[in-house]
């Protein structure tokens, strides 16, 4: 287990909901935090992570945007001396389908493909070259979504679990498909193409001691899935979802695994069952020599 | 009589390759197909490929990244073809985009590779949908690559693609929502995904655009693959990722349960 004391972090979409709660773990743990958001709760984000004796800073930026990227890594890497953790989390939803008008469509886009996914790959590619030249190895984790990683990536993928909420009485008929249903075709777009950026990025720079991997959530209790909801979530709802706190909990136990674990997965958070770190799994779309431990 | 007479296809990147090779076999099978590529010599494959076939097949040239491209093959197609069943998303963006690029170099190939594998194959679908909603059916087929299916060789998700590998991954979203929303309407929607084919593009990878003496004896052939998708549109299913690979059959596999159609 690798002590995270002291460690420095950047985490977007930290406002509110999972990036919030991934923001308040790692400075609870030690870690130094800097946050950005394009919501303005982000501005006192970086005096309340103080509070746990850490150094903070924070910004409102868009990451969609290449200067505003470029000014939360500098700055960070300014304030800090070093980037050690990149958490790539921040993301919107919209709804969109095959049908929608053009202008519609370049709209939603440039909103959620624009944000989830060039957002993504920009601050990789911001923060990447900077671990490089430190190192001292690495930790990218991109939060995506269970859309892309259900029970049947690519066969039964639960069958080892015993808290799969499929191997129980009145549990889901198994396997559950792939996707969000018929109306999110932009946003599980979004999603699935970090795969492109987390298996190239794992291969590439696990020599390197820079390890990748992407939290896939199913339904949490976070600001997107309230909104979803239209804020007013049945109580039924609202009792099946995870907890953004354990999110976290996970998260800090991932990082916590240091350069000798696991990089390239996917790692599938479900309602239903423990929202807890779970031991590697096989890799499935690339090959376990390709991101196995150097000796 | 051939099963896809009287249908009308649109092909995007068809001047050379697979978008040729599906192309030829789209207007073989008595299709009438507007083929469209940002290089000029889709007007020679269109002229040479209705001599050929006797098949109506119309060329354009046109980008698929820039939207009044998009509407105006759509457009065109639509009034001189008489609607449109099939749409071929065959155009791709393609180069090295390594992560040790300048910051600069970065964002360029950001544009480069998602304006056209991602955002434009977008909007040509947005644009075809309606025609094929108001003909009461149709095709769409999102040309993708093995990357997306369960690994069975070294070298898929290469390290210096990580761009071109993202913009694949992210058909998977698209393939799967219109799937299911377009169901009702009739209109099939499938990805194709395939390893290794001999094309300009695999051939432009190496020296003298010379494939290996080792790829050269076991890459896949245009119109094996312009094959498969033939059957594949004959078969009928939709929502799913059809893969080929170098050293396997070539062939349409039997359907799988919905929860292995996009993860393979």
């Amino acid at each position: 287990m690798v002590d995270l004391t002291g460690k420095n972090a950047i985490v977007t979409g930290a406002a509110v909901g999972l990036g919030n709660a991934y923001a308040l773990a790692l400075a609870r743990e030690g870690v130094n935090v800097a946050v950005c958001d394009i919501r303005e709760e982000i501005d006192s984000l970086p005096d309340t992570l103080r509070e746990s004796g850490v150094n903070a800073v924070g910004w409102r930026a868009d990451v969609s945007s290449p200067d505003d990227v470029r000014r939360v890594v500098d700055g960070a890497r300014d304030a800090f001396g070093s980037i050690d953790i990149l958490v790539n989390n921040a993301g919107v939803w919209g709804a969109s389908v095959a049908d929608d008008d053009l202008d519609k469509t370049l709209a939603d886009y440039e909103r959620i493909v624009g944000t989830n996914m060039k957002g993504e790959y920009l601050f990789g590619r911001a923060v990447i070259p900077i671990m490089l030249a430190q190192g001292t190895g690495g930790e990218i984790v991109n939060v995506a979504t269970d859309h892309m990683v259900t029970c049947g990536t690519p066969n039964d993928l639960c069958p080892g679990l015993p808290t799969c909420p499929s191997s129980q009485p009145g549990g889901w008929p198994r396997p559950r498909p792939t996707g969000g249903g018929d109306a999110m075709d932009l946003y599980d777009a979004s999603k699935w193409g970090l795969n492109g950026f987390l298996f190239a990025w794992a291969k590439q720079l696990r020599p390197h001691n820079i390890r990748v991997n992407a939290f896939c959530m199913g339904a949490t209790d976070s600001y997107m899935l309230r909104s979803f909801h239209n804020f007013e979530p049945s109580a039924e709802e609202e009792a099946s979802w995870m907890r953004s706190e354990d999110s976290a909990k996970a998260l800090l136990d991932l990082l916590k695994e240091g350069p000798t674990g696991r990089t390239g997965e996917n790692l599938n958070f479900c309602v239903g069952r423990p929202c807890v770190l779970e031991p590697p799994l096989e890799p499935i779309y690339i090959l376990k020599e390709d991101v196995d431990v150097v000796a | 009589m051939s099963l896809l007479d009287r249908k009308v296809a649109i092909v995007s990147g068809g001047a050379q390759g697979l978008g040729e090779a599906y192309a030829r076999a789209l207007a073989e099978n008595g299709a009438s197909v507007l083929v469209f590529d940002i290089q000029d010599a889709v007007m020679n494959v269109a002229s040479t490929l209705e001599a050929a076939t006797g098949a109506r097949v119309l060329g354009m040239v046109a980008d698929v990244s820039k939207r009044a491209d998009v509407e105006r093959v759509v457009s065109t197609c639509a009034d001189s073809l008489g609607g449109i069943d099939i749409l071929v998303n065959n155009a791709g963006a393609w180069r090295r985009t390594p992560v040790e690029s300048s910051w600069e170099q970065a964002i360029a190939d950001w544009d480069f590779i998602m304006d056209t594998n991602l955002k434009g194959l977008l909007m040509l679908s947005r644009a075809c949908v309606p025609h094929m909603q108001s003909r009461g059916g149709g095709d769409i087929v999102n040309v993708s690559t093995y990357y997306v299916l369960p690994a069975r060789s070294a070298g898929t998700n290469g390290t210096e693609t990580d761009l071109y590998n993202a913009s694949k991954w992210a058909l998977n979203g698209f393939t799967d929502a219109w799937a299911k929303y377009l169901a009702k309407d009739k209109i099939r929607v499938n990805g194709m995904c395939m390893g290794a084919t001999d094309t300009p593009m695999l051939r432009g990878l190496f020296p003298d655009h010379q494939l290996p003496p080792d790829m050269a004896e076991i890459v896949m052939q245009p119109a094996q693959i312009a094959g498969l998708m033939i059957d594949l549109l004959k078969d009928g299913r939709s929502g799913e990722n059809i893969g080929a690979w170098v050293g396997h059959p070539v062939e349409l596999e039997p359907r799988k349960p919905d929860h292995r159609k996009i993860t393979g």
